[in-house]
């Protein structure tokens, strides 16, 4: 590696970022649709452009100034007191944590087959997309994998597994050893499957039906037995460690707390740290694109995609294809499009580090830094669902809660309440999707600088190799804004 | 490499510089929000259905300047005519539109919980107070079609 050779791609590097900076900062317009009838207000422009800004200066700050001794690797994990790790950890609280994944897991089906067709009337609709899919995120990111304690599958496969192996005597072992080589990608399959049916097959809009409850329940059913033969045939802790899709999807973010449970022992480690060995299984990096790439698309699609997406959907119905068919063949194409785009971005940037050492392969490199994007895709989540999340959790608390099947029931006395649309403004959901975006950004520069360090050891080499991926960083930080700029403009 | 000196001298000038940008951007807003409310005003009157004032101005509605005739929403068949309308109003205003179907309906406002029966052939006049932020659907309960989308501006 020469320095000439560092010093040209540190220009190019910089010269690519203020081309996507100045892209990004094209205007666009497009008409509006929620899924729940009411949607968000664009990031303004100037909040749009301060956010830009800011992305841009830390980013040159953290590469000129940042650490140069490793932080993140090889942390040190310390078990808590005896007693909060048992209450915790131990099996009294396993049981009864996997008894209440069980339980909701039998209600989202049962609301889902019996309730009314009216999907926010519905507690199975609501209870999946937010409650489970955007709650779980989060409560991952504060108290370390709790889904793992909670999973349903993983839960009713033990009490199985148990009552058989008392049945016949002994316990049984799998019948296959799980490929290491299929790593995460059975999750990585799962987790397309699931964005597909929120985003492609669930979109309401233009004349299409959207998704019902049934349709829900029996995804649900199908995903449940195609995760009980799993485990069946490669164990169920195997299973649950690589393949279980809301698992992994789960567990990367909760990769980034602060918990995290050894051995069935509770304890610390430092926060961000746990990232770093998170994308060691082929497929890790997979998930973390393909979860960017979802929140990418459900964003554009409400702004930036909303005219070519109608478009096509138009001509697809000009040429003879059915409404809802038409809709989901463009959605699909769309999904695909965008998951295909962002993979395309990242690789970009592994290409131009490869500039830097090209001792290593395009692939290697990939694998090493797909952590560092962890916070990006927890940043798009927190950006595009706050206000969602803030306002359907008040329909799940009150209203579904109480009259989960949508029958007139009202078990909690709750049932009369709705959703009030005035507790946030739009101000403050402003200023959540940007903080979102801009600490993500930092957080997500703090692990790449990290492990360019620990890769290359001399922080002059990490800086050169560091602007490649901080290009990638900033593209992706910016294209967040953008999209929260343009929605329903 | 760099002292400690010199690295606190440039996050100072960087932070100098994240301050200087935020009041530059917002100084642009205030000039930027006041123009997009005039635009907003224009293009809410613009959208008022011309040619319906000459036809429906007749049958009953008084001349009062102060009110200026609300944005008229035809439905036929269970569809917007001219498509989804766009209305858009910053908080503490009145929101104000018509509709008028061919067939009966019921209109709802997501959000307020507007839900209001449209009688076929009439003209029902919604009015009330803009007072939730957000992009908002107005839907046709029968048809399922969705005619206007409100904006509401902080």
């Amino acid at each position: 590696m020469t320095v000439g050779r560092s010093r040209a791609a540190l220009t190019a590097g910089w010269t690519l970022l203020s081309v996507l900076v100045s892209a990004a900062l094209l205007p666009a317009s497009a008409p509006a649709h929620g899924l729940v009838g009411r949607s968000d207000l664009p990031l303004p422009d100037w909040l749009f452009a301060w956010g830009s800004s800011i992305v841009l200066i830390v980013s040159f700050v953290a590469l000129t100034l940042g650490w140069r001794a490793v932080r993140f690797e090889d942390y040190a994990w310390r078990p808590l007191g005896e007693r909060l790790g048992n209450a915790v950890a131990g099996r009294p609280a396993r049981i009864a944590a996997g008894a209440i994944g069980v339980l909701l897991l039998a209600l989202v089906v049962w609301t889902g087959i019996e309730g009314v067709d009216a999907p926010d009337r519905n507690f199975s609709v609501t209870f999946v997309f937010v409650t489970f899919w955007l709650g779980t995120v989060v409560l991952s990111v504060l108290f370390g994998d709790v889904f793992r304690a909670f999973n349903p599958w993983r839960a009713i496969a033990h009490a199985a597994a148990a009552g058989f192996g008392r049945i016949v005597g002994r316990r049984q072992t799998a019948p296959f050893a799980y490929p290491e080589w299929l790593g995460r990608w059975p999750a990585v399959a799962g987790l397309v499957g699931f964005v597909f049916l929120e985003l492609v097959w669930g979109q309401t809009g233009f004349a299409a039906a959207g998704l019902t409850p049934q349709t829900l329940a029996v995804a649900t059913v199908v995903y449940s037995l195609y995760t009980f033969v799993a485990m069946t045939l490669f164990g169920i802790e195997r299973w649950t460690d690589r393949g279980e899709t809301f698992t992994q999807y789960f567990g990367m973010f909760a990769s980034l707390a602060v918990f995290e449970v050894r051995d069935g022992r509770l304890g610390r480690r430092p926060a961000l740290a746990g990232a770093t060995r998170w994308a060691i299984p082929a497929g890790s990096l997979a998930l973390v694109l393909v979860a960017i790439g979802a929140t990418t698309f459900d964003g554009a699609q409400e702004g930036v995609l909303k005219d070519p997406i109608s478009s096509l959907f138009q001509s697809l119905g000009d040429s003879g294809l059915a409404p809802t068919t038409a809709l989901r063949l463009t959605n699909t194409l769309f999904l695909a499009g965008t998951l295909l785009a962002v993979a395309a971005i990242f690789w970009a940037g592994i290409y131009g580090m490869r500039m830097v050492d090209g001792k290593r392969s395009a692939l290697d490199l990939a694998r090493r830094f797909a952590h560092a994007f962890i916070p990006i895709a927890l940043a798009y989540l927190v950006a595009h669902y706050f206000s969602l999340v803030v306002y359907q959790e008040q329909a799940q608390f009150t209203f579904l809660l109480s009259d989960p099947f949508g029958d007139g029931s009202n078990l909690f006395g709750t049932a009369g309440s709705g959703i009030d649309y005035g507790l946030v403004g739009a101000n403050a959901i402003w200023y959540v999707q940007f903080g979102a975006i801009v600490v993500g950004h930092v957080i997500a520069l703090a692990l790449g600088h990290d492990r360019a360090l620990a890769l290359w050891g001399d922080s002059r080499t990490a800086s050169y190799s560091q602007v490649w991926m901080l290009v990638t960083m900033v593209f992706f930080s910016v294209l967040g804004l953008y999209l929260l700029s343009q929605a329903n403009a | 490499m760099q002292s400690n000196g010199s690295r606190i001298v440039a996050l100072l000038v960087a932070l100098a510089v994240i301050v200087a940008l935020f009041f530059a951007f917002r100084g642009g807003e205030d000039d930027s929000t006041t123009s997009a409310a005039t635009d907003a005003t224009e293009a809410t009157t613009a959208a008022t259905t011309t040619d319906e004032q000459d036809q429906d101005g007749g049958q009953g509605t008084k001349q009062e300047p102060a009110e200026p005739e609300p944005p008229l929403i035809r439905v036929a068949g269970g569809e917007p005519q001219g498509g989804v309308a766009e209305l858009e109003y910053d908080k503490g205003e009145r929101i104000r539109f018509s509709v008028k179907s061919d067939v009966p309906d019921e209109v709802h406002v997501h959000g307020y919980d507007v839900e209001e029966e449209v009688p076929a052939g009439e003209v029902t006049t919604f009015d009330f107070a803009a007072d939730l932020e957000g992009v908002f659907e107005v839907e046709l309960h029968e048809s399922g079609a969705q005619i206007a989308e409100i904006t509401v501006n902080p």
